[in-house]
């Protein structure tokens, strides 16, 4: 037991010598061991902070109950609270109205109530209302009700009503908060209506609880296994056990979506990264070892000679290789990590910004995430010796004092190449520095093809990568939202709201502020050239309302060529086959519909009602409805273009943009559920997104290609180190200093281009397969094919740039042995 | 016969203070053209030190080497390489073949790096002289010392140089390959007229020198 404890002391102290000894290589594969792993919590980090930016997100857009039943009576509501499916019941009570120029409703929500539908998410300033008369509202609100610049703390007087059977009686009120305007009162258009926020105490003071019903959100219990999916069927299930209709009912399906999906899509391609930069860090890390170990061969030969078995030679190899990872895991991961750290924290403000919402509450520190990078780093360094280590194991301790450079180290090998080989070169009748280089490639072909192997790879994923980032066309993402024109006006709707049912979509198609007068006014607005417009419906199948968009030849083509569809549909199988399309191929499992199964219901335009029976013919990958008819279909059906407008899009020339989006905000002042996007707005958004991903994907290149040049510089120095004598031969005859560094920079060119070779003959057929995968799957901004030229001249550059340096950088170094000692060595 | 070959109180010193040792020490030295010249003397004795600084392959600490009329330490680095590559040829004990490049390859090594294309004729002529011309495809680590060592004399008298320097040259031979390398050595001084200055332990291989040279702690202390 002493006896093993010294020896293994003594291989400690051997591996830390060596790698001492050899320091050039000890300080490549370092670097390489802190890049890989510096990239592995970045890449885990971020896929920890993105899964758990889009829950927080969606906890704050959607907030977290999973439904809310609506018109809840007491005996209900106390059915609901002693049910153990029910956890987080939230309660909101409305508490009457205001007497002011809009429609100002007064409603209460207890704490759950406020935390379930992150209702803080709308605070502009102040606090929610705790006690006594303290109220909550909007500036629009107080400007309603007559009253200017209103800041928490202020008293203000109002006339309310608690139900409509009383007539308005004069309080007074604590400003507790102000709420955020929406996008349509920053853009100068009135909202129609308000919610002011306030106390339990108001509610008791002046409502009774027996005549006011409530809205009751929720939560389900942890043990109830539910996703998007079966989340209705769930939910009604134990909402009828408490004796609440069906009616009731309304799921929170974007959260229940969102917030359950565990994310994927985003671990699979963190994953596909993550193998990527094993398999590149270990072909570097092994190539960097391997081929220093020639040049020590004679070295383990000698410890061999003396008795080390084979076993403490590979124990020798884990340790010079572990040594060198104790010190490069753990920099490497707080550097990743730190480096994640700020990075995505800028990400997530600038994302916040263009969301307009805040997510500062969540880490995206995940410990498991972390400790796993850094198991996957120290994993990555022992895989990388396992070559290694067979060889060292199984030289004989003769060959290996005997090994000469220019001789394979494996016996085996060795064996072969005596019986295979006729030890013969065909070589040139002339010798220059070009057939030197070449020859001095071709006596070492295995170090040399890996090495070209390795960056010629780190080339291919930059090619692939670069005709993905490259191609990113921030405006066609932005037609994605604004499809034509400079500006787009579209229906603000939603499709269940019962405290204002003139927001539903069915109620503003009766009288649709998007009319063909409107359509008038605006092409009367100096400046516009074009007015489109197109229309949608409501699709009511069963209890579910959905918006149903009707699209032109043209728009459907395009939005078929966006990618992401599924099923082969046309505009004109659609058209004969009265079929409807879905709106969100993501979404369509989900929501339960398949390609092929017929769906029923009616359609509205807000005047006429026509029932339908259509097959679903397939899902675009994104469109602004929930379901997509052709305008062919719209009018086999009876309805007729422009009686029912969902979408406007107004076109101008780039210089009168400001004053023909001045013209609209007029216009749009007294028009009620109106949006109002611009497309320069939407390109800012894409060309922020575009950037982040191309920084991303180059960032991760570049790290790559540092870890794979670590390794083609250590392939040259051992190359150069391990033949110094060999030079020193041809300087002894006559070969001059520039000569050398002629010979060595054509070896770097050598290598060059045969990246390049194998960079350009696997990267531009896969970078363009990578491409149309990305444009059939609707990613981000993908859609014309440009061949990455630029992208390629650079990387050519670069590569000759670096390799160049590195030759003179080394024939310099040479110099600093004599040519004795080099010729003596 | 004129010289080609002369020193000037060439000195080569290691360390400083009381840890200078004297490699070479004040050596003045003349070698006229065409004469086979062997130096001989104990290990560590300076006799390769000398022979570097001949061939500009090493620095003297002071003193002068003159190839014909030239100061060869006054030149810049690569004209030396020149000098080295067209005056003189090197025989070194451990052949020093470059390992990647075949038997013609490195024969004419010295033309190539020069920028002249290889005289077929000539080439062959050295080589079947030497006897190794069917072995011009093998790489160095195929052949046997002796050839190996042919061959590096064929690369040593292929430009043909002025000076030939032989370090030891049969130094890791067997016997019967050490007489012949002599041998061959000193035919090519008679029959290409190159001078050939020619280190060796060897007692036999001296006698065939018009001069020896013996030198010990540093210093020639016999040149006849």
């Amino acid at each position: 037991m002493k006896t093993r404890s010294k020896g293994d002391k003594l291989i400690n102290r051997l591996a830390l010598k060596n790698n001492r000894k050899n320091r050039s290589r000890s300080l490549l594969i370092m670097l390489s061991i802190f890049l890989s792993t510096a990239l592995l919590p970045m890449i885990t980090s971020y896929g920890t902070g993105l899964i758990r930016y889009d829950r927080a997100a969606a906890d704050i857009q959607y907030g977290t109950y999973y439904g809310m039943f609506s018109s809840v009576t007491e005996n209900q509501l106390e059915a609901v609270k002693e049910n153990a499916a029910f956890t987080d019941i939230g309660i909101m009570r409305r508490c009457g109205t205001l007497d002011c120029a809009k429609p100002a409703s007064l409603i209460y929500l207890d704490s759950t109530a406020v935390s379930l539908s992150s209702y803080t998410r709308l605070l502009a300033e102040g606090r929610m209302p705790e006690k006594g008369n303290e109220i909550l509202a909007s500036e629009g609100m107080f400007s309603a009700a007559g009253l200017k610049d209103i800041s928490p703390g202020d008293r203000v007087s109002l006339s309310f009503r608690p139900d409509e059977k009383s007539t308005f009686r004069e309080a007074e009120f604590t400003v507790s908060g102000i709420i955020k305007n929406t996008s349509a009162e920053d853009a100068g258009i009135a909202a129609d209506g308000y919610t002011c926020v306030v106390t339990e105490d108001f509610f008791r003071k002046y409502c009774s609880p027996d005549e006011s019903s409530a809205t009751v959100l929720f939560r389900l219990s942890e043990d109830i296994d539910i996703d998007s999916q079966t989340a209705s069927d769930v939910i009604s299930g134990y909402a009828n056990e408490c004796g609440i209709r069906n009616s009731q009912i309304h799921v929170n399906t974007m959260y229940i979506m969102l917030a359950l999906n565990p994310g994927t899509e985003i671990i699979l391609t963190c994953a596909l990264l993550i193998a990527c930069i094993i398999l590149f860090s270990m072909i570097a890390i092994y190539n960097i070892f391997q081929v220093s170990l020639v040049q020590r061969m004679q070295e383990y030969g000698r410890i061999k000679a003396v008795g080390a078995t084979a076993g403490q030679l590979r124990k020798l190899i884990t340790r010079e290789g572990m040594f060198l990872a104790v010190p490069s895991i753990p920099a490497g991961s707080i550097a990743g990590y730190i480096s994640a750290y700020f990075t995505f924290g800028w990400i997530v403000r600038r994302a916040n910004l263009i969301q307009d919402i805040q997510v500062d509450s969540f880490t995206f520190f995940s410990p498991a995430a972390v400790s796993g990078s850094i198991l996957l780093a120290a994993l990555t360094v022992w895989l990388a010796m396992a070559k290694p280590k067979r060889t060292i194991a199984n030289i004989s301790a003769v060959e290996a004092i005997d090994y000469r450079e220019g001789i394979s180290l494996n016996r085996s090998c060795r064996k072969k190449h005596r019986k295979n080989s006729t030890g013969l070169r065909k070589g040139y009748e002339n010798v220059n520095e070009k057939s030197l280089a070449l020859a001095n490639i071709a006596s070492d072909k295995k170090h040399s093809v890996m090495t070209m192997a390795t960056m010629g790879l780190t080339c291919v994923l930059f090619v692939v990568m670069s005709n993905c980032a490259g191609n990113i066309d921030t405006e066609y993402e932005a037609r994605k939202s604004v499809a034509h024109g400079q500006f787009e006006l579209s229906l603000d709707y939603t499709f269940y709201d019962e405290a204002y049912p003139e927001n539903n979509l069915d109620n503003i198609l009766k009288d649709n502020p998007l009319s063909s007068n409107l359509i008038n006014r605006i092409k009367k607005i100096e400046g516009v050239t074009d007015v489109r417009y197109r229309d949608v419906l409501v699709s009511r199948m069963g209890r579910q309302l959905d918006s149903v968009e009707v699209l032109d030849r043209e728009d459907f083509g395009r939005m078929y060529d966006e990618g992401a569809s599924i099923g082969e549909f046309t505009y004109d199988s659609a058209t004969e086959n009265s079929q409807i399309l879905f709106g969100w191929s993501s979404f369509l499992a989900d929501m339960g519909f398949s390609p092929g199964e017929t769906v029923e219901g009616n359609l509205e335009n807000g005047n006429t009602s026509v029932d339908f029976s259509m097959e679903i013919a397939g899902s675009f990958g994104h469109s602004n409805g929930g379901w997509v008819i052709t305008e062919d279909t719209f009018k086999n059906m009876g309805f007729t273009p422009g009686s029912c407008i969902g979408t406007i899009w107004v076109d101008c020339s780039e210089e009168d943009i400001s004053e023909v989006e001045k013209e609209l905000n007029t216009i749009l002042a007294d028009e009620n559920h109106i949006d109002i996007e611009s497309f320069s707005d939407s390109l800012k958004e894409q060309e922020f997104g575009g950037l982040i991903i191309k920084y991303a994907i180059y960032a991760l290149l570049a790290v790559i290609s540092i870890i794979s040049f670590a390794n083609l510089a250590n392939t040259m120095i051992i190359s150069i180190t391990t033949r110094r004598r060999e030079y020193g031969i041809m300087q002894a005859v006559g070969m001059t200093g520039k000569q050398l560094c002629r010979s060595l920079s054509f070896q770097g060119l050598i290598y060059t281009g045969g990246t390049l070779a194998v960079s350009l003959a696997a990267g531009i057929p896969l970078g363009f397969l990578a491409f149309r995968w990305c444009k059939q799957h609707a990613l981000f901004g993908i859609n014309v094919y440009h061949f990455p030229l630029v992208e390629l001249l650079f990387m050519t550059a670069a590569l000759m740039a670096m390799q160049l340096s590195l030759s003179w950088l080394l024939s310099r170094n040479l110099k600093r042995e004599s040519l004795v000692e080099r010729i003596r060595y | 016969m004129k010289t080609i070959l002369r020193t000037e109180n060439l000195c080569k010193y290691y360390g400083s203070g009381s840890n200078t040792v004297k490699a070479v020490d004040s050596v003045s030295i003349e070698i006229r053209r065409g004469e086979f010249v062997s130096i001989i003397g104990k290990s560590g004795s300076g006799k390769s030190t000398l022979l570097h600084m001949l061939g500009g392959l090493d620095y003297p600490t002071s003193g002068r080497v003159y190839l014909g009329d030239m100061d060869i330490f006054s030149m810049k680095e690569d004209a030396l390489a020149v000098i080295r590559r067209r005056k003189i040829g090197f025989i070194f004990q451990s052949f020093n073949l470059v390992s990647s490049l075949n038997i013609w390859e490195n024969v004419v090594l010295p033309l190539g790096l020069d920028g002249r294309k290889a005289d077929r004729k000539w080439v062959m002529d050295v080589l079947e002289t030497l006897g190794i011309a069917d072995k011009i495809n093998n790489l160095p680590e195929t052949l046997s010392g002796g050839q190996q060592q042919r061959a590096a004399i064929a690369r040593a008298v292929i430009s043909r140089p002025d000076v030939i320097l032989a370090d030891e040259p049969t130094g890791n031979l067997d016997s019967k390959s050490s007489d012949e390398v002599v041998a061959l050595l000193r035919l090519s001084a008679d029959r290409y007229g190159q001078t050939v200055v020619m280190i060796t332990h060897n007692e036999d291989a001296a006698q065939i020198a018009d001069r020896t040279m013996v030198i010990e702690d540093g210093q020639v202390v016999s040149f006849r």
